[in-house]
């Protein structure tokens, strides 16, 4: 299961969602990543904890006429471009 | 600048009474600093005050070493002390609707010019430019890291001690009518900002409290200041018309 790490917060500035790290995290990155609405959305569900398969589950759901391929293309885009910012308890099988 | 050196090095001896805090009162607040070297006295002289201090910030041991490992040259204990009581400082200030941002702030009749830009873009060398062409109509708050503050629902540009090497501010503060990036270019042009354009600029010139609760505070304040005052980019060369343009372009738009 992936999880926000502790001090990275999504936050929204007038129209746009970023991620932020402060205190002990702003050690380990500096900057911040903007969102889209969708970003958004998964991160929501990762600040609680989610499998890569319940973000796809969640995207199926949510969108009309996305298949199940193109979700799952999309989530583990995601989740590369924000791994540094999730901890992982996922047990290697 | 006097260089911290001498005299001003001088530490309190360990174990003999009580520690020293003077006040210093910064965008109407007055806030106590407790400190090892007698230079940041010397730094904060324009703006030390009888009253009781609302909170006291210190420089703990590890703040001081982490200070000294990322500033280059030889270590200069004095200095970094007064770096790391006014970043200890700044982290208390949403509480108080404030913030630090970095920036050059200029103020004509009454209204504040912020600048912002990397170090190094040029932000002296543009409201140089400003003092310049209007003399001492011109007054610099503070040419490098003010405190703003919103009072009775205004955004205020903020002088403080700590305003950069060449030493550019005084003790006052004003409305602030717009806020400019900057960016070298051969041309004069300026153009008002769209938000998301300014986000990912401001993004780099603001502290960020590094403890959630204050974070929240100081994250409402932002958006408060992108929601209220207008934003404006102005790609410059040196030449004195630069001045003109973002004088006359960012007066329009003050609602102060």
């Amino acid at each position: 299961m992936l999880k926000t790490k502790p001090g990275f917060l999504l936050r929204r500035l007038g129209d746009e969602s970023m991620v932020i790290a402060i205190g002990a995290a702003s050690d380990q990155f500096n900057g911040m990543i903007r969102l889209n609405d969708t970003g958004a959305f998964y991160w929501e569900m990762l600040t609680q904890g989610a499998t890569p398969d319940q973000l796809v589950a969640a995207t199926l759901d949510k969108f009309d006429g996305v298949d199940e391929a193109a979700a799952r293309q999309d989530v583990l885009e995601f989740l590369d471009s924000v791994g540094f910012a999730l901890d992982d308890d996922t047990a290697n099988h | 600048m006097a260089k911290p050196g001498g005299r001003l090095c001088r530490r309190w001896p360990l174990g003999e009474g009580k520690p020293p805090v003077f006040c210093i009162r910064i965008a109407g607040l007055p806030i106590g600093l407790n400190n090892r070297y007698a230079y940041v006295r010397h730094l904060c002289r324009d703006y030390l005050t009888p009253e009781k201090p609302l909170f006291v910030v210190r420089a703990s041991d590890e703040d001081l070493r982490r200070e000294a490992r990322a500033s280059a040259g030889r270590p200069r204990p004095a200095l970094c002390e007064s770096i790391c009581l006014y970043r200890r400082l700044c982290y208390r200030l949403p509480a108080y609707d404030a913030f630090l941002m970095h920036a050059a702030v200029i103020s004509m009749d009454g209204a504040a010019y912020v600048f912002c830009a990397p170090s190094g873009t040029g932000k002296t060398t543009h409201i140089g430019l400003w003092q310049q062409q209007f003399g001492s109509r011109a007054q610099v708050i503070n040419g490098d890291k003010p405190v703003f503050r919103f009072i009775d629902g205004v955004l205020y540009a903020c002088g403080t001690p700590w305003n950069g090497k060449e030493r550019l501010g005084c003790n006052t503060q004003c409305p602030v009518a717009a806020v400019c990036f900057l960016e070298q270019g051969p041309e004069n042009q300026i153009r008002p900002l769209a938000p998301q354009e300014v986000t990912r600029r401001i993004f780099h010139q603001i502290l960020l409290p590094p403890f959630q609760p204050t974070f929240d505070r100081f994250w409402k304040l932002l958006d408060r200041m992108l929601q209220t005052v207008p934003f404006y980019l102005l790609q410059c060369n040196r030449e004195p018309e630069a001045a003109l343009l973002a004088y006359h372009t960012m007066r329009r738009s003050k609602t102060c």
